[in-house]
């Protein structure tokens, strides 16, 4: 009896532990967003049964004033993802003939973003809206003008296979760095991975971009009462932050936007570029464009979805004028057609204000 | 041995049969926002800048088309004017139907007759980053830098539209200004017993006609009343007069 008993324990113990390896995601997740059935072959998706990679967590720190960031539960950042991730941002092989990278069109010093009006895709076609800061992405609920992505994740398949940019396919970027073995071996240390898809590449890319964290501005300085602002820089701040100027309605705390839409009067109707409405196919969305952060906007120029103005001037004087009315425009855009009707002085401490959220460790990082 | 078993059984079987007897009763509060009775954002409809189809006791045409508001301190009291706490803050947006209503489950077994709450939030809880890991928390801040919005923290209220043309624009944004608190607190009656495993509602309904009159005949403008404390008094008194009311 005892004997008998020893050996169902032993068993017991034996099928828990004989636990079958988990399949990878991507590879054999079939609603992974870019399937890949070529990458099932001969159990290729397996983990490497010779040896496990232990990955480092990621050390986020999130600044003080700063909302948690929203990192998906299946892309857990870790130090070998971040690293991995800022050399696929860096480069060329994402595009189909190894000339464009990420950082093209997002250049560190212009806080990652472009300062041509639309950026010029590997086959020089051009595209139709100005390329996005990446300042603070993590912390966007939605990515591109449209919001046509609603995680980094997802943002990072389209400019790779769009013919406008990267002109690329998934397949190919598969192929390039499946036979690339430095790539092979990061990806293995970074996601335990054997076969590199898609799927792990946009994951990297997301974890390096949730990095591009901003938070050590003058303003923030300012904030943290380590350095004081000019008068004219504080009387901007009070414009921004008041109904005088009402700018923090749309580009508040300490994101410096509201993560939302908005129409801001740009154009009469019918609209060139539909925004929003071209996602979710609803007329009340009509002219309406994910509302940027305004952190480092004294280098991310031009300005608005289509690259419009290249100063801060125009910007400002936008919003003095009133802009346009249109079905969709904003309630917030006070006073349509005439505007703030701010002086002189008043405009320049606007700008001397914008200008105290660049972050000279973020544009030379 | 063989006692040490039947006492393990024994014990087994007491623990097992010592099932709570908490009682599942459950409250659900819907959030309404009417014009003559009528929903303002019910579904389907079409409201845009052109579209004045509402006009308030001044005479002035106009819409809505956003109705954000924070409502705290959430509490139903029994009938021997015993207290509890449904909810700290919630956040309301007319136009999502997720979060235009809320549901409390296990309530104790009482006779409830109160609901109490606060509209907007009270000074002691309206602080910068309170609420920073709230989904709401960029919708609804409210700046703190400027001596006229003092001391900061988070609107009451957005409701926004246009008014008497088309391309004037209305921004009724309530909070606390010049330093004054301009939350304010209600009671209204209800009526219901936490019977076992009944589910009861209630409707807080917020007719939005009447933020405009009574006691106070409210202009909407197109300037800005987060400046304004005569504004902000004249919606909160009549915020307490008649704009809420309970619909069982």
């Amino acid at each position: 009896m005892k004997f008998k008993s020893s050996v169902i324990i032993i068993c017991i113990l034996f099928i828990s532990c004989q636990k079958d390896l988990e399949l990878i995601q991507g590879c054999t997740d079939k609603n992974a967003i870019n399937y890949n059935p070529l990458a099932n072959i001969n159990q290729d998706c397996r983990y490497d049964t010779l040896k496990i990679y232990q990955t480092t967590p990621y050390n986020l720190i999130v600044p003080d004033g700063f909302p948690d960031m929203n990192i998906p539960n299946d892309n857990p950042m870790t130090v070998e993802g971040v690293a991995l991730g800022e050399l696929l941002f860096h480069d060329p092989v994402l595009s189909a003939n190894n000339t464009q990278s990420c950082a093209s069109c997002h250049i560190n010093s212009n806080a990652f973003s472009d300062p041509n009006q639309f950026s010029i895709g590997i086959d020089g076609f051009s595209g139709f809206r100005n390329a996005s800061t990446l300042t603070n992405v993590g912390w966007n609920n939605f990515l591109n003008w449209d919001g046509s992505a609603i995680s980094l994740e997802e943002q990072a398949f389209e400019p790779i296979r769009n013919h406008l940019e990267m002109n690329n396919t998934w397949s190919n970027v598969e192929n390039d760095l499946n036979n690339d073995s430095v790539y092979l071996n990061l990806f293995r240390r970074a996601f335990n991975i054997n076969y590199i898809d898609s799927n792990s590449v946009v994951k990297a890319l997301a974890q390096y971009e949730r990095t591009l964290i901003s938070a050590n501005s003058k303003y923030d300085q300012y904030i943290r009462q380590q350095i004081q602002l000019s008068p004219s820089e504080l009387n901007g701040y009070v414009i921004f932050n008041s109904e005088k100027g009402d700018c923090f309605h749309c580009h508040g705390t300490n994101l410096f936007m509201n993560n939302e839409f908005n129409n801001n009067g740009l154009d009469i109707e019918p609209f060139i570029d539909l925004g929003l409405a071209n996602i979710t196919d609803n007329e009340n969305d009509k002219g309406k464009f994910k509302t940027p952060t305004l952190r480092n906007i004294e280098y991310s120029a031009p300005y608005m979805h289509d690259g419009r103005f290249s100063t801060l001037e125009q910007v400002v004087e936008h919003y003095n004028n009133g802009g346009n009315y249109s079905t969709t425009i904003d309630p917030l855009m006070k006073n349509i057609g005439i505007g703030l009707q701010l002086t002189n002085q008043e405009k320049n401490d606007l700008i001397a204000f914008l200008k105290t959220l660049s972050d000279d460790d973020f544009l030379n990082r | 041995m063989k006692k040490i078993s039947i006492l393990l059984v024994s014990l087994l079987i007491f623990i097992g049969c010592d099932k709570d007897e908490k009682i599942d009763s459950s409250l659900k509060i819907q959030f309404s926002h009417t014009i003559d009775g009528t929903e303002i954002f019910s579904c389907c409809s079409e409201i845009n800048a052109d579209s004045l189809i509402y006009t308030n006791e001044a005479g002035q045409t106009f819409n809505i088309l956003t109705l954000k508001y924070i409502i705290s301190n959430i509490k139903i009291y029994d009938t021997n004017n015993k207290e509890y706490l449904l909810k700290e803050v919630h956040y309301v947006d007319a136009s999502e139907t997720e979060n235009t209503s809320l549901t409390f489950n296990n309530l104790d077994i009482k006779n409830y007759n109160k609901l109490l709450f606060t509209f907007g939030v009270n000074q002691i809880a309206n602080i910068d980053n309170q609420y920073l890991n709230e989904n709401w928390h960029n919708t609804m801040f409210w700046p703190n830098n400027s001596i006229t919005t003092q001391p900061g923290g988070y609107h009451y209220m957005k409701l926004e539209g246009f008014f008497d043309t088309i391309s004037k624009s209305y921004r009724c944004h309530t909070g606390p200004t010049f330093g004054e608190d301009y939350s304010f607190e209600l009671e209204l009656p209800i009526e219901f017993d936490a019977n076992q495993n009944e589910k009861h509602q209630i409707v807080l309904n917020m007719n939005m006609l009447n933020w405009f009159k009574t006691p106070n005949n409210y202009l909407l403008t197109s300037n800005g009343i987060m400046d304004n404390p005569t504004a902000q008094e004249n919606l909160k008194e009549n915020g307490l007069n008649n704009v809420f009311s309970i619909q069982e």
